[in-house]
């Protein structure tokens, strides 16, 4: 059985509906809206640090904004702990 | 007696047809793989339930099925049709997201968008196959390995499609574990499936208060057709980072999820009905969904390459086979393919980079699509 009998297949359809360009276009899209955050993301802690020399940042924990830790979430940064110290040890 | 031959008419027995029984099946497997195989419970569950509901055939007059205006499924079956549901999943996960790992190394967030090229790609063959493009464009998005991007899409394209590409979607997010590791093993030799990467730094309280708000104007304004999803993930990670509205994450990234992901599994299972979902476009679809997925995973390895001809600090490629947005599943692969090469090696924080880009990646492909071919 031709799977694709009566679909009208061929490069035709690709070049009427302009996909190449689509997907050029597409891509450099997705690339550039990544790259742009991507550098906002590197940035980000140089303009933090000029900001903290007159807004220091506060341990919203001390300041009692959050109620409480879970469980789950401490074992988690446990675990993270370890983990990172394995890695360390290995690496000396 | 002849009320009760009239009756026999209208049960399901007696409109059974070999399409439904199959269907029926199907929607059997799903809750088998879901129950006894864990893949992807949450969602193959309420899947295969939905399909086997969708196919008990019942009388015209009766409003029942999910196409049925009026019937029950009809109502909650609208939250898939009009894109409500998906931006409301993205809302849940943002709130559940942590982003630390990508905002400690963000070179990785390029791997996220190397693994679009699988959308762009199955885009064209869907179109040399004779699709049209807004059908070829919901099945790229397949390879975003979104489900909820995938479904938003669909809906606003090609709804004729939804079933077909809602359950290749998610399928194929299931089979993860299956789909990918080969992929994997190809593209890589073991020298570089053993590479190390440096622990990421520690991430600020303010940079990850200030990511989402950012991130968001950034995509939104590039790509305004992004809006609703990428503005609904941003929002739940901003909820769950701004350490004030915690009520709100907690319900986020619970009740509001898990609620909407039971109603949007069962009504697009629903909407497999054998008269509309068993035909050879289905069978298409399949095949250029596990395409694409094939072709993502394969750009974030190779993009991953690329990227260590220039990088001091190489980067393990196996990392970029997380560039597919199913999170956590495909980061989790990556772990284990690592483990399996180097026990002590721990890539599964690096790799839910990509991961997490690949998502916002993902979604700026379908505002993209969307922006483009809606009518």
């Amino acid at each position: 059985m031709n799977i694709l009998a009566g679909l009208g297949h061929g490069w035709h359809n690709v070049h009427d509906a302009n996909g190449l360009m689509i997907t050029v276009i597409g891509m450099l899209l997705v690339f550039s809206s990544l790259l742009v955050i991507s550098l906002m993301i590197r940035w980000t802690p140089y303009f933090l640090k000029v900001v903290a020399r007159y807004f220091p940042e506060e341990d919203l924990a001390l300041n009692g904004n959050v109620k409480s830790v879970s469980e789950t979430e401490v074992v988690a940064a446990i675990s993270a702990a370890i983990c990172y110290s394995m890695q360390s040890t290995e690496q000396q | 007696m002849e009320f009760f031959f009239e009756f026999i008419r209208t049960t399901g027995f007696y409109l059974l047809t070999p399409g439904n029984v199959i269907m029926i099946i199907i929607g059997a497997v799903f809750i088998s793989l879901a129950i006894i195989k864990h893949f992807e419970p949450l969602l193959l569950l309420p899947i295969g339930f939905g399909m086997i509901v969708g196919n008990i055939p019942s009388i015209a007059s009766m409003p029942l099925s999910v196409y049925d205006a009026g019937s029950v499924m009809n109502y909650i079956y609208f939250g898939v049709t009009q894109g409500i549901f998906p931006p409301l999943i993205f809302l849940g996960i943002g709130a559940m997201t942590d982003f630390s790992t990508m905002l400690s190394n963000p070179k990785l967030v390029l791997l996220g968008a190397a693994a679009q090229v699988g959308i762009f790609l199955t885009l064209i063959g869907a179109l040399y196959i004779g699709f049209t493009p807004q059908e070829a464009g919901s099945i790229g998005i397949i390879g975003g390995a979104d489900g909820p991007t995938a479904i938003f899409l669909t809906a606003k394209l090609a709804p004729h499609l939804l079933g077909a590409i809602a359950i290749a979607a998610y399928s194929y997010m299931a089979l993860v574990p299956v789909i990918q590791p080969p992929i994997m093993y190809l593209l890589t030799s073991k020298k570089e499936r053993l590479i190390r990467m440096a622990p990421p730094r520690v991430v600020s309280k303010r940079e990850k208060i200030i990511f989402p708000i950012l991130a968001f104007l950034i995509s939104g304004l590039i790509v305004p057709g992004c809006l609703s999803l990428v503005g609904m993930l941003f929002f739940g990670n901003l909820l769950k980072e701004s350490f004030v509205t915690e009520r709100l994450a907690q319900t986020a990234r619970t009740a509001l999820i898990d609620i909407v992901t039971i109603l949007l599994g069962l009504t697009v299972g629903a909407s497999t009905q054998a008269q509309t979902f068993l035909t050879k476009q289905s069978i298409l679809i399949f095949v250029l969904g596990a395409t694409s997925f094939a072709i993502a995973t394969a750009g974030g390895i190779l993009f991953a390459k690329f990227m260590n001809l220039f990088l001091k600090e190489k980067i393990n490629p196996l990392v970029g086979a997380a560039g597919v947005s199913a999170v956590p599943d495909s980061a989790r692969v990556v772990q284990i393919i690592g483990q399996k090469e180097d026990p002590h090696n721990h890539l599964l924080m690096h790799a839910m980079a990509p991961n997490v880009a690949g998502v916002i990646g993902s979604a700026i492909a379908a505002g993209f699509l969307w922006s483009l071919f809606v009518k």
